[in-house]
């Protein structure tokens, strides 16, 4: 049955699903944490999931596809200062308070998804790199130009990266969502590289009068291993290699990589068992608030990362993708909210009545990684992408219900729905 | 986009405005008097509003005046609240234009654009009432001056035709102990729960409200109702909530319970800077 109504459409934005339950989770932490009169971050460390355990649908963990919780709780502790308290009065009505929130996601793709790469060269040497992903800010063309630029062993100004996608020409990426490009497309380039590589050796190995495995290719020349004295710029096989009288050998280079999950499965009806991801990228988030006790209002202080996401490709691009994603799940968690009349209208329709956080009102953001490698990822990389959204709303929770001595479990957490927790009226 | 098309005039003097009023007026047409645009452009994109032509105010010399002659403060209907916050004349009124909107607004956003808006919070109106404003006007035939105490009443009270050339204060206002304070749902930015500005002046606590009631008013009764005992000035919380000359607003910013316990903080923080104690 279909039923049309008033509502606007929803679809997925960044995160979708994860940071819900996992405020469920984290207040559930904190809730039992203090029931048991246990520190919460040693009720999390107690109960981190680790190599050996199984998740909720029976994958078996190991160090290569959990990571390392416990290292990511240890940090956050350290980085937030945790033992000087969770809640400090500073005096003029104000107290500063600590939430934290662990995470875990995985990429939940189809079985199946699968991404291709091509590379071709420019006459003078460049590699042309050909993808289906879209580049939406995340930075992970720039990511794949420098796994790119590591396995060719060749300067990354002389890698072009195909910015605007054209299905008709384009390589095919499943989609550009899950936290999964520099994993699934970063493993194709790896292919692609690996193939280039082969076909170059091949003709250089002729041209040099050798075998192929003598040869190695860095900074633009194929050489000989043993005497890199002897060598042929690529530029000379590339697109097929000319002897003196004109014979030729070779062709275009073109290398051609592909990769495609494995292992996956759907979930059994019956058992609920099934493989919803190759790898988990883990953390452990926590903020500081500074809340006022007389007027229910806070400001937002700190907020901390702490991520297990293997190996890290491009440091400032992950730290910025990071804390763009907790920039948005502190105003999701903070502000952002449809507003309904008794007649489910929207009364918030635009951004002048829909608050999200601006620039002034954004916190100190910490950002720390953790690197456990990845068997399967390009260099030991897991994805990394939404991670920095999903345990921000529960540790603002967290922190304003230590800050406000309340029990505080509905967003947006504004000023008024602490003061109503606070006070017993009724929403 | 602005799907209609209209007229553009930009006088360069009352009287040509206000001819161009005139004439536009008897050849059918429906004209505005348009100064920093921002909620004549907003409203008209979403089709909210109509005209046939624009009558920019921008052009006339005295609309944009801004500053002191002999022993008033003069503020052309023109001057963008940018203006007024970056400078130093009325402190209390630079603060109140300060907290209005974002910078980028601002920049545009007028004072008299503001005053005479349909925007139902006005709070650069606040100082103006409190300090006994006098709203200069455009009658349609000449110029009448006007104190605001009299023209405001839940807004401007211009007859068709009319605009507002300027506001003036007399500058023995703007020496006075003052106090603005506003309070948002959540962020730093937006509409008000409340805002509350207040001055000292003879011993007595004026305050006018914004974003409390569905319009901004300076609450007259309450300067008549408060205990000077010692220089310490006392005034009963639920005597203001029972002189507010209509109900406390619910909206999606907040529900009128709420708005009473912000609104009573904010008193609060308010009276004890000028001296005073709510109660």
């Amino acid at each position: 049955m279909c039923v049309y109504t008033n509502h606007p459409y929803v679809t997925s934005f960044r995160g979708f699903g994860h940071l819900e339950y996992t405020i469920a989770i984290e207040r559930t932490m904190d809730k039992l944490a203090h029931a048991l009169g246990i520190d919460p971050i040693e009720l999390r460390l107690k109960n981190a999931i680790i190599p050996g355990d199984t998740t909720p649908t029976q994958v078996e963990l190991t160090r290569s596809n959990i990571g390392n919780l416990p290292e990511c709780i240890g940090r956050l502790k350290d980085v937030m200062n945790w033992e000087e308290g969770q809640r400090i009065d500073i005096g003029n009505n104000k107290v500063r308070a600590k939430g934290i929130a662990c995470f875990w996601k995985t990429s939940s793709t189809p079985p199946d998804a699968a991404s291709g790469a091509v590379i071709t060269f420019s006459p003078d040497g460049c590699a042309n790199l050909s993808i289906g992903a879209v580049e939406l800010g995340q930075g992970s063309k720039t990511t794949l130009a420098q796994i790119l630029a590591e396995k060719l062993r060749l300067d990354i100004s002389r890698i072009n990266v195909s910015i605007d996608v054209n299905t008709q020409d384009n390589l095919e990426h499943w989609k550009t969502v899950a936290s999964s490009t520099t994993y699934m497309v970063g493993n194709a380039v790896i292919a692609a590289a690996e193939d280039v590589i082969e076909q170059i050796k091949a003709i250089s190995s002729i041209v040099l009068r050798c075998e192929a495995k003598d040869i190695e290719i860095a900074d633009g020349k194929a050489f000989l291993k043993n005497n890199p004295k002897k060598y042929i710029d690529i530029t000379e096989v590339i697109h097929g290699y000319r002897y003196p009288n004109g014979n030729s050998i070779g062709g275009q280079i073109i290398g051609r990589g592909s990769f495609i999950m494995r292992h996956l499965s759907g979930m059994d009806k019956e058992t609920g068992k099934g493989t919803p991801g190759p790898l988990w990228t883990i953390g452990a988030q926590g903020i500081e608030v500074e809340f006022d006790t007389k007027e229910y209002t806070y400001e937002v202080v700190k907020a901390n990362s702490a991520i297990d996401a293997g190996k890290i490709i491009n440091p400032m691009a992950a730290k910025g993708v990071t804390m763009g994603g907790m920039a948005m799940g502190l105003s999701i968690a903070s502000s952002e909210a449809f507003i309904y009349n008794d007649m489910g209208v929207i009364l918030n329709p635009n951004l002048r009545t829909y608050k999200s956080i601006r620039f002034g009102e954004e916190p100190e953001y910490l950002v720390e990684f953790i690197e456990t490698p990845e068997g399967d990822g390009p260099y030991g990389a897991r994805g990394l992408g939404e991670h920095g959204l999903v345990g921000i709303p529960g540790a603002l929770l967290n922190s304003l219900s230590i800050a406000a001595q309340a029990d505080l479990n509905r967003l947006p957490l504004t000023p008024e729905t602490i003061w109503r927790t606070k006070t017993g009226e009724t929403i | 986009m602005i799907g209609f098309d209209f007229d553009y005039y930009k006088p360069n003097s009352i009287e040509e405005a206000q001819k161009a009023y005139k004439d536009l007026k008897s050849q059918g047409k429906v004209a505005i008097y348009y100064s920093g645009g921002t909620e004549i452009i907003s409203k008209a994109r979403v089709n909210q509003i109509h005209f046939d032509a624009i009558i920019d105010i921008k052009g006339i010399p005295e609309c944009s005046i801004y500053g002191f002659k002999e022993d008033k403060l003069i503020i052309g209907a023109a001057t963008t609240l940018t203006q007024i916050s970056d400078s130093a004349f009325f402190p209390l009124l630079s603060q109140s234009c300060r907290n209005t909107a974002d910078h980028t607004a601002r920049d545009k956003i007028t004072i008299g654009g503001n005053i005479c808006g349909k925007i139902i919070y006005k709070e650069p109106l606040l100082p103006l009432l409190l300090s006994d404003g006098e709203a200069v006007i455009s009658d349609g035939e000449g110029v009448k001056s006007v104190p605001l105490t009299q023209i405001f009443d839940k807004e401007l009270q211009l007859e068709e035709g009319e605009f507002l050339i300027q506001i003036t204060i007399n500058k023995e206002y703007i020496f006075l102990p003052y106090i603005n304070i506003k309070k948002t749902k959540q962020g730093k930015v937006d509409y008000p729960l409340v805002t509350v500005a207040s001055i000292k002046k003879d011993n007595k606590i004026r305050i006018a409200f914004s974003g409390l009631c569905s319009y901004p008013f300076r609450l007259y009764e309450i300067e008549d109702n408060q205990n000077n005992i010692n220089n310490e000035i006392k005034i009963e919380f639920n005597n203001i909530m029972d002189f507010l000359p209509s109900p406390i607003m619910e909206d999606i910013l907040g529900t009128a319970e709420y708005r009473k316990f912000v609104t009573r903080n904010t008193l609060d923080e308010a009276l004890e800077k000028l001296g005073g104690v709510l109660c």
